[in-house]
C-alpha cells in the first residue's frame, strides 16, 4: 500500500473512528447498562408495564394519524408544484425548505400563538362569538401535536413526491391516454405505481421524524400526552436507568428498521427513472373555474398551517397572552447578561452551532467521499454511519453521551463538549448529504482531463474538486449550522444553567409563562433559518429539496 | 378497418412565435408516408397534432372524410411510437401489449389471444414474462410496436421510433416494421431525420422544411428530380450550383459558375439567375484535362462500402463526387491536392426552385 492510499484510508476512517466513539459506543453503553446491570426497572418489567404500553401504543398511533394528515395534505401540493406552470414557482418550492429547518420549539412557539389559547384563531372566535374567555385551543393535546408535525412534514412529502412526479415521462402518460385509458385510470395505473416509492419513503421519514418528535410532544402534550421519546426523558429525571434503557432499546428497535427501509426504498426510486427534461404541465389559463376553487381553497389551507405559524412567531415576540397588551420586554431581555437574560443562551447558541457547523463539514466531505464510491463495504458502512444519527433519537443520544462521555471524563461541571459533539452527530447526516450530492454532480471527465494535463492528486483536490464542491459543502453548512442552533432535545438532556440555549431557554420560558421572552427569542432563530434557507437557495438555484 | 388520411392547411402558432404549416398532405389507405427534415422542421408536431395532443388553429384532419379534430386522442384509433419508447416501466411486456386492450375492456381469453398473436408477429414471444427493465433496447422498440398495434388501430403514427438505437439494429428493426405495416396494411405515418431510414421504409416520403411540405414523393422520384434548392441540397450531397444564364440552346442552357460554363439541361431566359443540381454518382472525374471538362482540386477521399466518396474544390464551390474505379481513387488518393477534371452531361444537370445563390 502507498503512502497516498494510505492517507485516503486515514482520512475515510477518521470520521468512522469518531462516529464510533461518539455515538455507537455510547448508545451500546446505555443499553447494556441499563438492560443487564440494570439501577431502576428491569427491562421485562418495563414490557409488561401497561404504562410503556399505552405510551408506545399512543406514539404509534400519533406518528400513523400526523403521517396521514401529512401525505393527504401534501399530495395535492405535490401535483400542483408538478403539474403547474405558474410565475414564482421555484421560490415556493425553495421556500418549502424553511419549515424542515425551523427548530421544533420555534413552531411550538409559532403553534401556541396561532392556534393556541388566546392566540390569533382564538382570539377571532371569542370576537365572533362574544366570549371573553377562550374558546378554542387546537395547540394542545394530541390535535395540537398532530397539527405540529403535520405542518414539519407537508413540505416533505410535496417536495419528494412533486421531485418524482416530474422525472414521469410524458410520452408514458400519452401513450396511455393513446391506449384509451380515461384520467382515473391514468393516475391508477401509471402515475401511482410511478410515485409510489417516493410517496412511501416520504410517508416513511415523515413516521420516523413524528415518532421521535420531542419538543413538539413535550411542550404541546404538556405532560398528559407522552410519547417513548418524552417517557426516557422523565425516566431519566427520575434516575430509573432501567426504564430509561429499556424503552430507549424498543425505540431504537423501530427507529432503525424505519431508517432502513427508507434507505431501502430510496435505492428503488433510483432505479429505472430517467430524468426528462419536458414535463406535462398546464398553465393557470388552461384550468377551470371550479379548478381554481379548489385549488385557490387547498393553498388557503397550507398557508393556514404552514406559514401561518411562522407569522405568528412575530406577533409571539411582542403580545403577552396574560397581560394582553403589547411588549417589547421580550427583546430587551435577549440583550440582558443576568439571570434568565437571553444573552449568555444567545451566545452559546452561536458559539455551539458554529462548532458543531465546522466538524459536521469537516466529517461531512470524507464521508460524502467514502459514499459516493459504489457498492463496496466502506461505502456501506460509510452510508449507514451517516444515516444512523437520523435512528438514534436525540434523547438517547444525549443520554448515552452523558453515561459514556461526560461522567467518565469528569465533564459533568461544564459539558459544553458534549453539547457540540450531538449537535455535530444531528447536523452531520445533513452536510455528509449536500457534499454528496454536489459531489455526484461533478463529471468525472473533468477529472480525468486535469489528470491528462498533468494535475497531481493534490493539485486536483485543491484546484478542481474543492471548488467545485464549494457550493455543496456550503449548502451542507448552512444546514448542519440551521440543525444544531435549533436543536433542542439533545441540549436540553446535558446543558447546565450555564450551557442554556436559546432553544433551550425559549422551552424554559414557556414553562414558566414568560411568552414575550420565548417569542423574542423564537423570532430570532426563524430570522436565522431564514438567512440560511435564503443563502441555501442562492447556492443551490433549486435542488435544496435534493438533500432530503 | 385502415383509413386514408388527409391533412388540409393543419396549421399551429405557438407563444415563442414558432409556426407549423399550413401542411397539407395525403396518405392513402395502408401506405406509409415518412416526413423527413432537419429537426425543427415541424414533423413532430404535425405527427402531434394528428395524434391530438397539440391542437391546430388552422386546417382540418379528415379521416375517411370524417373531421376528427374535435375527437379526443384517445378516441381517434391512432397507434404511436414515441420517440423515447415510453414503456410502462411498472409493468411486464405482457401487460404493456395488453394495456391498450384492457382499457377497452376485452374478455381475458381475446386479451391473451390477441398479445400472443402479436408477439408472434413481432418474435418477442419469449419476452411476455419479462419485466421493461430486463429487456434490450431493440426488444424494447418491438415491445413498443406490438403495444401500439394491439388494438387494431386506424392509423400508425411512428415518432422517431429507431432513433436511440444503433445502426445495425435500426437497419433490421427498419424492415421488421416495414414487413409489419405491409401485413396489416395499416396507414402510417413514420417520422424521421435520416435519409437513409425514410428511403429505406416509405412508399412516398415527405420533405418538410421550417413547417411546410416542401416536395413530396416516392423515394426515387425524390432523388432523381428535386423541386428546390433546399430538398437537393439536404437530399443529395450539396452538388448546388448558381449561375446566370449566357446562351440559350434548343434543349440545354448554357450557365455561367464564375470562371465555368456549363451546359445544363432546361429552358430559361438569357440573364437570368438559375440554380441546379447534379448527383454525386453523375459528377465524372479524369486525371487528364479535356476542353470540356473544368478543373479541380481534390480536397479529400472517404472510402465507403461500393463506392469511393470525392470532394473536390472546384473554385471554392465544394463538388462530390461518388467513384467505383479503385484504381483511379488509389491514384488520386497519394498525394491529395492533385489537379484533376471535373464534367457531366447536361441531361444529369436539373434546375431546382426557387433560387438564392
Amino acid at each position: 500500500m502507498n503512502r497516498q492510499t494510505l492517507m485516503a484510508y486515514l482520512a475515510l476512517a477518521s470520521p468512522l473512528v469518531l462516529l464510533t466513539c461518539f455515538l455507537v459506543y455510547p448508545v451500546v453503553d446505555v443499553l447494556g447498562q441499563g438492560l443487564f446491570f440494570g439501577m431502576g426497572t428491569p427491562f421485562y418489567d418495563v414490557v409488561a408495564s401497561p404504562v410503556t404500553q399505552r405510551t408506545l401504543i399512543f406514539t404509534l398511533y400519533q406518528a400513523t394519524l400526523s403521517t396521514a394528515l401529512a401525505v393527504l395534505l401534501g399530495l395535492p401540493g405535490a401535483f400542483l408544484i408538478a403539474r403547474l406552470r405558474f410565475r414564482g414557482k421555484s421560490v415556493i418550492r425553495a421556500g418549502m425548505i424553511v419549515p424542515f429547518v425551523l427548530p421544533p420549539i420555534v413552531v411550538v412557539v409559532g403553534f401556541l400563538q396561532m392556534f393556541g389559547a388566546y392566540g390569533l384563531v382564538d382570539s377571532l372566535m371569542m370576537t365572533i362569538t362574544g366570549s371573553p374567555v377562550s374558546v378554542i385551543n387546537l395547540a394542545s393535546g394530541l390535535p395540537g401535536i398532530v397539527l405540529a408535525h403535520a405542518f414539519y412534514n407537508i413540505p416533505l412529502v410535496v417536495l419528494m413526491v412533486s421531485a418524482s412526479l416530474e422525472r414521469l415521462n410524458p410520452e408514458v402518460e400519452e401513450s396511455a391516454e393513446l391506449l384509451g385509458a380515461s384520467r382515473l385510470q391514468m393516475l391508477r395505473r401509471i402515475v401511482l405505481p410511478h410515485i409510489l416509492p417516493s410517496l412511501l419513503a416520504s410517508s416513511v421519514l415523515t413516521y420516523l421524524f413524528c415518532f421521535t418528535s420531542f419538543p413538539i410532544v413535550l411542550a404541546l402534550g404538556q405532560g398528559r400526552y407522552v410519547t417513548l421519546e418524552a417517557r426516557i426523558w422523565y425516566a431519566f429525571r427520575y434516575f430509573d436507568y432501567g426504564e430509561a434503557s429499556s424503552l430507549a432499546l424498543i425505540q431504537i428497535l423501530v427507529t432503525l428498521s424505519l431508517a432502513y427501509s427508507y434507505v431501502r426504498l430510496g435505492r428503488m426510486r433510483q432505479q429505472g427513472i430517467a430524468p426528462t427534461s419536458t414535463m406535462k404541465q398546464v398553465g393557470l389559463r388552461e384550468l377551470s373555474a371550479a379548478q381554481i376553487v379548489l385549488i385557490l381553497a387547498y393553498l388557503a389551507l397550507l398557508a393556514f398551517i404552514v406559514a401561518g405559524p411562522i407569522v405568528a412567531v412575530v406577533r409571539a415576540s411582542v403580545y403577552d397572552p396574560l397581560t394582553k397588551s403589547y411588549s417589547l420586554d421580550g427583546f430587551g431581555n435577549l440583550l440582558s447578561a443576568g439571570t434568565g437574560g437571553g444573552l449568555v443562551p444567545l451566545i452559546n447558541s452561536v458559539f455551539y452551532a458554529a462548532m458543531s457547523t465546522l466538524f459536521a463539514v469537516t466529517l461531512g466531505i470524507p464521508l460524502a467521499y467514502a459514499h459516493r464510491g459504489s457498492k463496496n463495504p466502506t461505502a456501506t458502512l460509510a452510508s449507514t454511519m451517516t444515516l444512523l444519527p437520523l435512528g438514534v433519537s436525540a434523547i438517547t443520544l444525549a443520554y448515552g453521551l452523558m453515561r459514556a462521555i461526560v461522567v467518565p471524563l469528569g465533564l459533568s461541571a461544564n459539558p459544553w463538549p458534549v453539547i457540540v459533539v450531538a449537535q455535530t452527530i444531528i447536523g452531520l447526516p445533513f452536510s455528509a448529504r449536500s457534499i454528496e450530492i454536489a459531489l455526484r454532480s461533478i463529471d468525472p471527465s473533468l477529472l480525468d482531463q486535469a489528470d491528462l494535463l498533468g494535475a497531481s492528486r493534490l493539485q486536483k483536490l485543491f484546484f478542481v474538486e474543492l471548488p467545485l464542491l464549494a457550493p455543496g459543502i456550503l449548502v451542507g453548512g448552512v444546514f448542519a449550522f440551521a440543525m444544531a442552533i435549533g436543536e433542542m432535545s439533545a441540549t436540553l438532556f446535558i446543558a447546565l444553567p450555564q450551557n442554556v440555549t436559546l432553544a433551550v431557554a425559549i422551552y424554559q420560558n414557556l414553562s414558566v409563562r414568560k411568552f414575550v421572552e420565548a417569542g423574542a427569542a423564537a423570532l430570532v432563530l426563524v430570522l436565522v433559518c431564514l438567512i440560511a434557507f435564503l443563502a441555501i437557495d442562492r447556492m443551490t438555484g433549486r435542488a435544496s429539496g435534493g438533500t432530503l | 378497418m385502415s383509413v386514408r388520411m388527409e391533412l388540409r392547411g393543419l396549421e399551429r402558432e405557438f407563444s415563442d412565435g414558432t409556426r407549423v404549416g399550413p401542411v397539407d398532405l395525403v396518405v392513402d389507405r395502408g401506405e406509409l408516408v415518412t416526413l423527413l427534415g432537419p429537426s425543427g422542421s415541424g414533423k413532430t408536431t404535425t405527427l402531434r397534432m394528428i395524434a391530438g395532443f397539440i391542437r391546430p388553429q388552422e386546417g382540418s384532419l379528415l379521416f375517411n372524410g370524417e373531421n376528427v379534430l374535435t375527437v379526443p386522442p384517445r378516441d381517434r384509433g391512432i397507434g404511436m411510437v414515441f420517440q423515447s419508447i415510453a414503456l410502462f416501466p411498472n409493468m411486464t411486456v405482457f401487460q404493456n401489449i395488453a394495456f391498450g386492450l384492457d382499457m377497452a375492456r376485452w374478455k381475458h381469453e381475446d386479451v391473451v389471444a390477441r398479445v400472443e398473436e402479436m408477439s408472434d408477429m413481432l418474435r418477442i414471444r419469449g419476452l411476455l414474462h419479462r419485466h421493461i427493465n430486463e429487456i434490450s433496447g431493440g426488444e424494447a422498440q418491438r415491445v413498443a410496436l406490438a403495444r401500439a398495434l394491439a388494438k387494431q388501430p386506424r392509423v400508425l403514427l411512428l415518432d422517431e421510433p429507431l432513433s436511440s438505437l444503433d445502426p445495425q439494429l435500426r437497419e433490421h428493426l427498419q424492415m421488421e416494421i416495414r414487413r409489419v405495416q405491409r401485413s396489416l396494411a395499416i396507414t402510417t405515418i413514420y417520422v424521421t431525420h435520416d435519409q437513409t431510414e425514410a428511403f429505406a421504409v416509405s412508399d412516398r416520403v415527405a420533405i418538410m422544411n421550417e413547417g411546410k411540405v416542401v416536395q413530396i414523393g416516392p423515394p426515387e422520384e425524390l432523388y432523381e428530380s428535386p423541386r428546390n434548392e433546399f430538398v437537393a441540397r439536404f437530399l443529395g450531397s450539396g452538388n448546388v450550383f448558381s449561375g446566370s444564364v449566357e446562351e440559350v440552346h434548343e434543349r440545354t442552357i448554357l450557365v455561367r459558375v464564375n470562371e465555368h460554363q456549363f451546359e445544363v439541361h432546361g429552358q430559361e431566359q438569357v440573364g437570368a439567375r438559375v440554380c441546379f443540381t447534379v448527383k454525386p454518382e453523375d459528377v465524372v472525374v479524369a486525371r487528364t484535362v479535356s476542353s470540356d471538362a473544368h478543373p479541380a482540386t481534390v480536397l479529400s477521399v472517404i472510402h465507403q462500402i461500393g463506392s469511393h466518396r470525392l470532394v473536390l474544390d472546384l473554385d471554392g464551390t465544394q463538388v462530390v463526387s461518388l467513384l467505383t474505379d479503385s484504381e483511379l481513387v488509389r491514384q488520386l488518393s497519394e498525394p491529395l491536392g492533385q489537379r484533376v477534371a471535373l464534367r457531366f452531361d447536361p441531361e444529369s444537370a436539373a434546375l431546382v426552385e426557387p433560387c438564392n445563390g
